[in-house]
């Protein structure tokens, strides 16, 4: 059994004990002060005493029944919500007061139940030592001796008198017992109470450790976070220099070699494809200096996916005079920043690999949706590649996609495929 | 530990249950109101026969239960009262006391000393119609203690001193001055005591009962002060007084005079109580206690410090401390002690003196008084009131009882063994002392 547990069973152990103890006191004062009356020595025992006795079934109905309210008191103050606890605790002590005022201050234990019962709810404040000190002074101001020496009040011994020799002994052992054993039942409680005050700052200091140690791990965790984010975004730096210096040289290296098969045939046609060529160009400058910037396709910045897609797709092809496609039935597309960027990517490294390596002149691009996949196929009618050899760009493309969770497939054996599911995160699509 | 939020319903359960038992007490309580209940015995409170309780208690309840329509004093009857004290301590340790009983003079310190009895200053300083002074003094003091008072006189006794008038005229002894000294007593006692059948032995005394506290009410002692927490017996007053008991106990030898001296018409002085003066020597009364001689009584003798004093033992009616009815039970007690009709019965039926003066001074009064004396004639009825007006109350403090046995026997002492009266009544002193001290 924990201590807490052991803490609480002998708090019920006092509840119950105390009522005995004012069980009995009350109903022996009363059975004493009835017999009294009707012994015939009831002018010798108004001599003895200095204050009528407490009329018997009246002492015996107010403290039983404010003991039952205090009872009761006690388990509403345990097992309900209460906004006001001063209130519950001025009524349980007003309630202990009336025991102790019923039964003639012959009984004053019941303070230290009531101290017991307090002491929980004073756990942790800065007010926890206020019960003890409050509950010592009480019990001091209730001792017989003291009030009777103020208050005219008649001791149980005195009632005991009544009875001969053995009798009354044995009736005063009884309550001395009781009395002493409420005591020590109060003193195991305290010490189970600081007991349990003391495993729980153990247990606080413990835990405590074990967060600086967390923290230790953390900072550690965080240094090496930091090397590899560097490493991350070196390698970044190297996919943005491939996806736009690369991309564009190709698109200028594709132009410059129409303009130059046209040269001859027709000016007209040149000076097309070297405006065509020089917006490459221009296009490229931005890139990179967007890429120094902030690396982020300006297309992406400055208009959403689908157009940013479609401008690309408008600028390559007239730059190469490969026809490029865009079936979308994935309706709206809308997604996270980096999501965005990486369907952004994969679409125009793909087809700079169709017009780069397959020598294809049509590039099919379709985007499907199914639930939270979004599924874009990139296809063209080039060369192929029986055996593919994972350069740059694809081993980019396979980072980024790894980075959100997706994946690429790609097939050379008719023209070039690329297959890449990126999950898209749910809500985001609602941005 | 989850916690459930006390309910509305809860609050509205409780809250009705209260207000069921709130209204059911104050039901009960107004039932109550309209009973009120009287404590008495039947017979004399001074130990003279009686028969004739019933008719006062029965006129003074009627009376009120007129002026209070719809009120009914309850009591329970035929209490002797020789059991009245036991059985009124009883029912105020159960709590189920009268809520207005009387009070016998010997228990009224230890009612009051117990709370048992309700302080009735307010009730005096709140009734306009309620007038303290129209007591005899002694009679009021006596329900004081402490400043404090718990009863409201009923009818008081004062002692005075029983003549044989036949011994003395026999003695050629025909007037004694109003204001006889201790002196003129003495001096009597000595010329009547003597050996009359000539057989050895003194059987004709000069007096019989004759205590301390006869000759310390005389000489002015003042032996306790008004809580009984202090004695003080080593006054002048004191030693002379007791140096006086020595004097007039060393009249006779071993053999004192007892009242049954006087009863056979053998002792001259016997102090004794109204009530046995009222007893025994009208003509009507069936009992016919001094035959053989003529019985008249007067003032007790004074020492030379003191005065032609009596104490005055009364009979009070008290509230129940723990009554619910304490306006009716003022009222109660005011048609007992108060109503010159009810307090006039006191001299039909009852055996002391009203405690009203004007009751005691009217003339109806005396004359039922003279009526019944002029058979035998000769008191003077200027007598009782004088003696009534000069009284001094009895002693009411809780332990004036076993203080009185302790001086009763440390004084019997010195008169029988003859120590110095001024060292005798220190070793008291320091005994009394020591005895109230604890």
């Amino acid at each position: 059994m924990d201590t807490s547990a052991l803490k609480n069973s002998v708090l019920s152990f006092m509840k119950s004990f105390n009522f005995i103890t004012v069980l009995y006191i009350s109903v022996v004062s009363a059975v004493t002060i009835i017999k009294i009356g009707n012994s015939g020595g009831a002018v010798m025992f108004l001599k003895k005493v200095n204050t009528l006795p407490p009329v018997p079934e009246k002492m015996l109905f107010i403290s039983l029944s404010f003991f039952c309210v205090l009872m009761a008191l006690m388990y509403m103050h345990d097992n309900y919500e209460i906004k006001h606890q001063w209130y519950i605790i001025v009524m349980e002590f007003i309630c202990t007061v009336f025991v102790i005022v019923a039964l003639q201050v012959n009984y004053n234990g019941i303070v230290l139940l009531f101290v017991a019962h307090i002491m929980k709810y004073f756990e942790g404040s800065s007010k926890k030592l206020l019960p003890l000190i409050l509950g010592s002074t009480f019990f001091l101001i209730f001792d017989f001796n003291a009030c009777s020496n103020i208050f005219k009040i008649t001791s149980f011994e005195t009632y005991t008198e009544y009875y001969i020799g053995t009798v009354a002994t044995i009736l005063i052992l009884i309550k001395n017992l009781f009395t002493t054993l409420n005591i020590i039942f109060f003193i195991v409680y305290t010490i189970l109470h600081l007991r349990e005050q003391m495993v729980e700052k153990d247990e606080i200091n413990s835990l405590n450790e074990r967060l600086q140690a967390a923290n230790r791990e953390l900072e550690k965790y965080a240094a090496e976070s930091e090397k590899l984010a560097q490493t991350r975004e070196r390698n970044r730096l190297a996919r943005e220099i491939h996806d736009t210096l690369g991309h564009t040289l190709t698109g200028i290296i594709a132009g410059i070699d129409a303009a130059s098969a046209v040269a001859d045939v027709s000016p007209e046609m040149l000076k097309k494809y070297l405006s065509l060529v020089s917006d490459v160009a221009r296009q490229g400058m931005t890139d990179v200096r967007r890429s120094v910037n902030e690396l982020r396709p300006d297309a992406l910045e400055q208009r959403d996916l689908l157009s940013a897609i479609d401008k690309m797709i408008s600028q390559m092809g007239a730059a190469s005079k490969v026809k490029i496609t865009l079936d979308n039935s994935a309706g709206r597309l809308s997604f996270g920043e980096d999501e965005e960027e990486v369907i952004y990517r994969i679409i125009q490294e793909s087809i700079t690999n169709s017009i780069r390596h397959g020598k294809a002149d049509t590039v099919k691009i379709r985007l499907t949706r199914e639930y939270n996949i979004v599924t874009i196929t990139i296809k063209d009618n080039g060369v192929g590649a029986p055996d593919i050899e994972l350069g740059f760009g694809l081993t980019h493309m396979k980072e980024r996609l790894d980075m959100l969770g997706g994946k690429i497939q790609v097939d050379g054996s008719d023209g070039f495929c690329v297959v890449a599911e990126i999950p898209i995160r749910w809500g985001a699509e609602n941005d | 530990m989850k916690k459930k939020i006390i309910g509305k319903r809860f609050a509205a359960g409780v809250f009705l249950a209260a207000a069921l038992v709130a209204a059911t007490v104050s039901l009960y309580y107004f039932q109550h109101k309209r009973t009120i209940s009287l404590g008495f015995f039947t017979g004399s409170a001074w130990d003279v026969p009686d028969a004739y309780t019933y008719q006062l208690i029965d006129d003074a309840v009627e009376k009120f239960e007129a002026g209070h329509p719809g009120v009914k004093v309850e009591f329970v009857s035929g209490i002797p009262k020789d059991d009245y004290s036991e059985y009124i301590a009883s029912a105020l340790i159960k709590g189920n006391a009268p809520d207005v009983f009387f009070v016998l003079p010997e228990d009224f310190s230890t009612f009051a000393g117990t709370d048992a009895l309700m302080k009735l200053d307010g009730f005096i300083d709140r009734d306009a119609d309620y007038d303290k002074s129209r007591y005899y003094n002694a009679s009021f003091e006596f329900g004081n203690i402490s400043g404090s008072q718990y009863g409201i006189p009923f009818e008081s006794v004062p002692s005075m001193m029983f003549v044989n008038k036949t011994l003395l005229k026999n003695e050629g002894i025909n007037e004694i001055p109003k204001d006889w000294t201790w002196e003129d007593f003495y001096e009597i006692c000595d010329r009547v005591t003597k050996d009359i059948d000539g057989n050895g032995i003194e059987d004709q005394f000069g007096v019989c009962d004759y205590t301390w506290q006869h000759a310390f009410i005389t000489n002015g002692v003042e032996a306790f002060d008004a809580n009984g927490m202090r004695c003080s017996l080593l006054g002048e007053n004191a030693v002379e007084a007791v140096d006086f008991l020595k004097k007039i106990n060393g009249l006779t030898k071993a053999n004192a005079a007892t009242a049954d001296d006087f009863d056979k018409g053998n002792v001259a002085f016997m102090p004794a109580l109204l009530s046995d003066y009222r007893t025994y020597k009208p003509y009507p009364w069936n009992i016919k206690k001094y035959t053989n001689f003529e019985l008249d009584c007067i003032t007790l003798p004074r020492g030379e410090k003191g005065d032609n004093k009596s104490t005055m033992s009364t009979l009070l009616l008290a509230m129940n401390s723990r009554t619910d009815n304490e306006g009716l039970a003022w009222e109660l007690i005011k048609t007992f002690c108060y109503d010159i009709e009810i307090q006039s019965e006191i001299y039909t039926y009852k055996e002391g003196a009203s405690v009203l003066k004007t009751v005691t001074d009217s003339m109806t009064t005396m004359l039922s008084i003279n009526q019944v004396l002029s058979e035998e004639g000769g008191m003077d009825i200027n007598l009782i009131t004088s003696i009534m007006d000069h009284a001094e109350p009895d002693y009411n403090f809780k332990d004036i009882t076993p203080v009185r046995e302790m001086i009763d026997a440390g004084i019997d002492d010195i008169v029988k063994n003859g120590t110095d009266s001024k060292i005798g009544l220190q070793m008291i002193e320091k005994r009394v002392r020591s005895f109230l001290e604890e």
